[in-house]
Parts: structure tokens; sequence; C-alpha cells
């Protein structure tokens, strides 16, 4: 639907000549949700905009469902510019118009007979679950209310592509949940394709399909979500998962323990199955969980577990050697006896 | 030289409504030309638009010379225009000629900095809808701008008062001139007071209108 091949932009800032991409090959399926993760400055902005022309690529090609961006003519560029949809991290919504005009000036500049317009957005503001706001102006509407006209108003187009830029970025955990979900629901009901860029891990793990991470300008590594958050490949990428999976234990509670502290990593199916409570009772050994976390990434369970085994000193190295065949990674990072 | 209140209000009328048809005619054209002149040093400088270093440069440097020239000196300066314009160098249809000129530069720049604080992200989202430039100037950039362009309109109404009272010297009429010729030249103390009352009148009236207006606006939409 969407390739990017090796796509360059370099502009000029003031005195500054700035490559923000740099020679990226990417390529987003038709109904993916693709995630473009990075740190402020990494060029993922400027990167989604060029497929929409809103940044004209310097070098390289993107090609958008068969077209190549930048050999468009103006009145072509509109065209695709009217299939494809884009959401912001501050909505950017009209504020001198109400949430229905913010709507129709999507349809109206799209060609739609004024007859069609109005039971469009009906539907729209229904399926968004907003109608109750349909005439109140943006400067009434909460984060969230204003993200979902935002959303209705990128799709009113009957939008193939849906582009966002941070749509989470400036919402509270329980808005960021449910504008996700509904990015989900988006892409599940009408076969929208997403591109979704943004700084938080979560949003990635919670509903991209495919992820690229990008660090000054380069994708430095991309591919099924899973796959990168639990085999990264590149230093950045272990480096920005590392920040999500430090657990710190407190001092006071070091001090209090003997025995073995391991730091387990879990992958698929270790994950799920018994093997803490396999090994204790095979090797009579205790184990306590001081920290750690399992979660899902796109439906499959990964995770950190800190575990403290207590016991006979060759007990617990029995049970280390034995956990150490079962699961994905670890360590031993305390040792006391 | 009045013999009484009834002459001297004759000529106080004749200078208010002298005064009230060179800043309206001047302020007409000037929010049309000075807007549109504005417009074009916002589309020429933003690259969602129609970026255009060179235009861009040209008027703005254009608007500062004038913008440069105390009133005073720009009238004289332009009067032989005004012959050319409207075929007279004297009285209130000479210059307003000027006035214009000036007053457009004026409020172009104002026009310029109105545009400019309509939120990019938004001129951005209705851009990359796919819509032409020009309608997203005419429905989004203009709406958006209109509180903000409607105080500059207050300012640049005030000033415009504020210069017209500078056409006595050319003979152009309105309170100033009396002011200057009856209350000053003359020792009118009473005339003197009168066109000070007068302008500050409506001064404060075209500034409480101005502002009552863009808080409607803006309340209606919070």
């Amino acid at each position: 639907m969407i390739e990017f091949k090796n796509v360059s932009v370099a502009f000029q800032q003031g005195e500054e000549h700035v490559d923000a991409v740099r020679k990226v090959s990417l390529s987003v399926g038709e109904g993916s949700i693709y995630g473009i993760v990075g740190g402020s400055g990494a060029g993922k902005s400027t990167l989604l905009r060029t497929i929409n022309g809103l940044q004209p690529a310097t070098d390289g090609e993107v090609i958008v469902g068969g077209q190549s961006v930048s050999s468009l003519g103006r009145r072509e560029l509109r065209t695709l510019r009217s299939n494809i949809g884009m959401i912001f991290q501050h909505f950017n919504l009209a504020e001198s118009k109400t949430v229905c005009q913010n709507i129709s000036f999507m349809l109206e500049a799209a060609g739609w007979e004024k007859s069609k317009i109005d039971a469009r957005i009906t539907e729209l503001l229904e399926y968004v679950n907003i109608s109750d706001k349909r005439d109140a102006y943006p400067g009434r509407l909460s984060g969230g209310q204003k993200q979902r006209v935002a959303i209705a108003r990128a799709l009113a187009n009957h939008t193939k592509i849906l582009l966002c830029d941070e749509p989470t970025s400036a919402l509270d955990a329980e808005t960021t949940a449910s504008v996700l979900e509904l990015l989900k629901k988006v892409n599940r009901d009408f076969g929208v394709t997403i591109v979704i860029i943004t700084h938080e891990l979560d949003v990635v793990k919670s509903i991209c399909d495919e992820v690229a991470v990008m660090n000054h300008g380069e994708v430095v590594e991309s591919g099924p979500v899973y796959d990168v958050f639990t085999q990264p490949k590149s230093d950045f990428t272990r480096q920005l998962i590392a920040h999500t999976q430090n657990y710190k234990i407190p001092e006071e509670v070091w001090e209090t323990i003997t025995g073995k502290v391991l730091k387990i990593v879990y992958q698929g199916n270790s994950a799920v199955e018994p093997v803490l409570s396999d090994t204790s009772s095979k090797y009579r050994v205790g184990y306590n969980i001081l920290h750690g976390k399992i979660e899902y990434i796109a439906s499959q369970p990964t995770g950190v577990l800190y575990v403290n085994l207590i016991g006979a000193p060759e007990d617990i190295d029995a049970a280390e050697d034995e956990l150490r065949t079962r699961v994905a990674e670890l360590e031993v990072i305390h040792h006391v006896f | 030289m009045f013999s009484d209140v009834n002459s001297l209000m004759l000529h106080v009328n004749t200078a208010l409504l002298e005064t009230a048809y060179m800043v309206v005619l001047s302020l007409i054209i000037s929010i049309i030309f000075g807007g549109l002149l504005g417009l074009l040093l916002f589309v020429t400088a933003d690259p969602l638009f129609l970026r255009n270093r060179f235009v861009n440069h040209v008027m703005s440097s254009a608007i500062n010379i004038v913008r440069s020239l105390p009133f005073l000196i720009l009238m004289i300066f332009v009067l032989p225009l005004s012959k050319i314009l409207v075929g007279t160098k004297i009285g209130p249809d000479a210059v307003i000629v000027p006035l214009s000129i000036a007053t457009i530069a004026f409020f172009a720049r104002l026009a310029e900095v109105s545009f400019s604080s309509v939120s990019h992200g938004v001129l951005e989202a209705y851009v990359a809808s796919g819509a032409s430039e020009l309608t997203v100037i005419w429905k989004i950039l203009l709406p958006e701008a209109a509180t903000n362009l409607i105080k500059n309109v207050t300012i640049t109404t005030i000033s415009v008062i504020g210069s017209s009272a500078m056409a006595g010297l050319v003979g152009g009429g309105g309170l100033g001139d009396l002011a200057y010729r009856y209350g000053y030249q003359q020792y009118r103390t009473d005339i003197m007071i009168v066109c000070v009352v007068i302008l500050v009148v409506l001064v404060q009236l075209i500034q409480v209108l101005g502002d009552s207006l863009a808080e409607t606006m803006q309340k209606q939409r919070s």
C-alpha cells in the first residue's frame, strides 16, 4: 500500500543543513497498522509527511497505492490527499467551526453532494460515539473528544489510509487506551491502513502489527512488533526497550535477601508454562518473585521477572541450570549465602 | 469669528463629517488592499501555501519603506499622485490617497500577524485533506484569524483618525484642521476643547465597539 524506496529528506533550517530522513526503505502492507517509533528529532514526523506530500522527499521514492507521490501534479496530489486521512497530537480542529462544520469541510472539499453530507456526518459521529457534540465548538470538548472528532474528520471521505502523528501524546492513560481501541476498530471495520508515529512504546505494543525504529533519520530496525521487541537487533532498540524494562528493587529489600536473585526473560511459550513451580518442586527450592511484569505484544506473552531462589546452594544451582534451558534469557544478578 | 454657539456647532459638524469621510474611505481601501497584502505576505512565507522568498522580500521591503516615513512627509511626497488619481492636490479627496497608502502598509503588517497567529497545525490538517489552498485560505484561515483581525482593524481605525488630523496642513479639513487653525492659531480654546473631546469620545467608542465585537465572537466558541 505504502512503500518507501531509499527515501531521504534534507532541508535548510536557517544556516543549518538538516538530514531529517536518510535512505529509508520500508513497506507498509494494505490493512496493517504500522508503527514508527523513535525519540524527538528522529525524523518520524518528516517521514510520515512524505506519504501525503506535505513534505517532499528530496531523494528516493514514496509509492502510495501504486503512484509515486513526487511524480504527481498539483491536482493529482490533491486527489491523493483526499484519500488519506491524518490525525495529530494537538487534534488541529478549526476553533471557529463546530464539530459538524469541521467535518463537512472535508466532504465539501472532496466534492460531495450537499444532500449526502448531513447523513455522512451523522454516521461518522455515531461511529466515533460523539453524536451529542455535533454543534459544539472544539473549545468545549475534552482532549479525547477532540481526537474522536479528528478521527471522524480524517475518515469522512472514506479514506483508505490514516496517518497518525503522535495521536495519544497529549492524552491521559485512560483516554489513550480508548483512542487506540477506536483506531483498532477503524482498522478492523474498514480495512484502513494505519501508519502511526509515536515515542510511546506502549502504543506500538498495543495496536501495531509491524514497527520501524528510527534514530537520527535512519530506520535502525523494522519488522513484526513481537520480533522487534523480544529480539531487538540494534543497540538503539535494545536501549529503547531497556528503558521500559528497568525494574529497580529498593536497597532495603536487597539487604534482607539471601540465596540467588535471577533476572528471567520470558518469551512465547515459556511465559505461559509453569516453569517456576516445576523447577521449584523438582529441586526443592523456594521462589519469591521480587519484581517484574508479563505483557502481551501482538497477543503473545513476553516479560521480565526478578526471582529470588531460596534453598540449599547445590539445589539452587541445579534449579538455575534447569531454568536456563526453559526461558529465553537468564541472568544472575545477586548471590548471597 | 463664531458669533454664537450655532455657528461653532456648524463648523464642528462640517469638520466631523470631513474626518468621517476621510477615515471611512481610507479605511475601506486599506482593509481591502492591506488585508490582501498581509495575506500575500503570509502565504509567500509559508511552505504549506505558496512560499516564495523573492516575492515576500519585495513586498516586505516596500511596506517597510512606506512605514519608515512619518505621515506628514509621506503626505507631501505623495500629493502629486493625488493630482493624477483624484484630480486635486487639496481637500479631503486629495488626502485620502496618502492616507490610504500609509494605512495599507500599516494594516498589511497587522493582518500578517493575525494570519500568522492561526495554528499552523490546523492549516496543515486542512491542506492535508486535499482541499485547494484557496479554499483553505477562504474557509479556514480567514475565520480562524477573524477575532484577531477585528482587533487589528480597531487599532488601524484609531491610527487613521490620528493621521487624518494632519490633513489640515494641505487644506484637507477635518477635526484636526479645525483644532489647529482655530483652536491653536487663533487662540480659540473653546474650539480646541470641543475638538479634543470629540476625538477622545470617538476613539473610546471605536475601541469599545471593536473589543465587544471581538469578545462576542470569542465567547460564542468557548
